[in-house]
């Protein structure tokens, strides 16, 4: 009898620790699935995806209207929509900029609307694409952002990287700086600068991207299951999703 | 013995699985503490276009033709009278364009024969195409005394650049 409930205890063992791997398995192929596919079948999580992005808006100052973001106020202001001499887009856009504009003050700007400046933002507030048409030499767009640490953990800006290679145009980026820390729930206001060089060709297209790297603060790249539960909570996943 | 070797080779197994699951599990970590977000942007330039037209001249003597897209090439046949031609400045472009410089060459022209540029002068805007106004019209005119008697030609060349580009 002694042995028989041994060799069941056994058996039992066995089929736990079967069970347990299963569960692993099973759940770090359902990570990498939902991690590869940037595609989630459920409607609840995609909207849950759509918002916990780090991106919270974005706002050209070439755009044709003066945008209010709370609690900063007008960030754009003077972007009014007019063409004082000469007005190609009409309310789509405004007189264009000639210098970098600083957020809630109106910067200089020629009495012409010729160029004009757009930026939005991807879904999953990951991406923001800026499109600037109709550009000549010495049009000087600024775009602004809001940059927001969602997540219940303190995030650190591990590298901010703009590239665009040609000299034809030139992009600086400020308000958000490398090694900077974002407490929970704290946001910062990137600015964006693009400036049409004298070199620039007629009817050609410059690219340019700005790549920013986040990490969570104070955590070295160690195993451990407390990683998996952040990126779930970074993409605003839930445990009960898996499990 | 057999059940000694199957224990171990159990146990074996048993490490491996968990050494696999551990290195799988170290990834995710790796995966779930950074993130990258990215701003793309697309510059697209536009254009200066400008078109010079030669219009009605004044009288069978004199005639005008555009030599390149910024010259008007003027001929006087049977001088001795005051002659005029007519042109137009169309902006077929997407940017605004203002007149740098408007340059006659007299190299060729007899003394005492005086040519001139009316309707458009240096810093006139033409506004690009679709805006008005996007087209502006001038006038040579060329006076030549009564002694005059040779058959003579010159041109007139237009200096074009972006408006905010005007010195």
């Amino acid at each position: 009898m002694r042995l028989r409930g041994l060799k069941r205890k056994v058996r039992l063992g066995r089929w736990l620790i079967i069970a347990l791997v299963v569960v692993v398995v099973v759940g770090s192929l359902g990570v990498a699935y939902g991690y590869t596919s940037g595609t989630l079948r459920a409607g609840d999580m995609v909207s849950m995806a759509c918002v916990t992005g780090p991106f919270t808006w974005v706002v050209s100052n070439d755009d044709g209207k003066v945008t209010n973001i709370s609690p900063y106020g007008a960030i754009d202001p003077g972007d009014n929509g007019g063409g004082t001499n000469h007005d190609i887009w009409g309310r789509q856009s405004s007189d264009d900029p000639s210098e970098p504009q600083t957020r809630g003050v109106e910067c200089a700007r020629y009495d012409k609307d010729v160029a004009r400046t757009t930026a939005c933002m991807s879904c999953d507030h990951h991406e923001i694409t800026v499109l600037v048409e109709n550009a000549y030499p010495s049009y000087y767009p600024t775009v602004f952002f809001g940059m927001k640490n969602t997540q219940n953990f303190s995030v650190k800006i591990k590298s901010i990287d703009i590239s665009y290679d040609t000299p034809e145009l030139t992009v600086t980026f400020d308000g958000i700086t490398v090694d900077q820390v974002l407490s929970p729930g704290e946001e910062v206001i990137g600015r964006l600068k693009i400036h049409t060089e004298q070199c620039a060709h007629q009817d050609s297209t410059y690219n340019f991207e700005v790549k920013i790297v986040l990490v969570q603060e104070g955590k070295s790249g160690c195993c451990c299951w407390h990683w998996w539960y952040c990126w779930h909570w970074w993409h605003g996943w839930h445990w009960n999703w898996w499990w | 013995m057999r059940t000694k070797r199957r224990n171990r080779f159990a146990r074996v197994g048993m490490l491996s699985i968990a050494l696999l699951l551990s290195l799988c599990v170290t990834g995710i970590g790796y995966a779930a503490w950074t993130d990258t977000i990215s701003i793309d942007g697309t510059v697209e330039t536009g254009y200066i276009g400008v078109e010079l037209s030669p219009g009605e001249c004044s009288s069978n003597n004199i005639s005008c033709s555009v030599s390149d897209s910024h010259t008007l090439h003027i001929s006087l046949t049977y001088p001795a009278g005051t002659y005029t031609c007519d042109f137009t400045i169309d902006n077929t472009g997407t940017i605004p364009v203002k007149i740098q410089s408007i340059d006659i060459d007299t190299s060729g022209v007899p003394g005492g024969v005086v040519v001139s540029v009316t309707g458009v002068y240096e810093g006139d805007q033409i506004e690009q195409a679709g805006v008005y106004p996007d087209s502006v019209e001038g006038m040579v005119g060329v006076i030549v005394p009564e002694d005059g008697s040779e058959s003579f030609s010159f041109d007139v060349t237009f200096l074009f650049v972006q408006w905010n580009m005007y010195e």
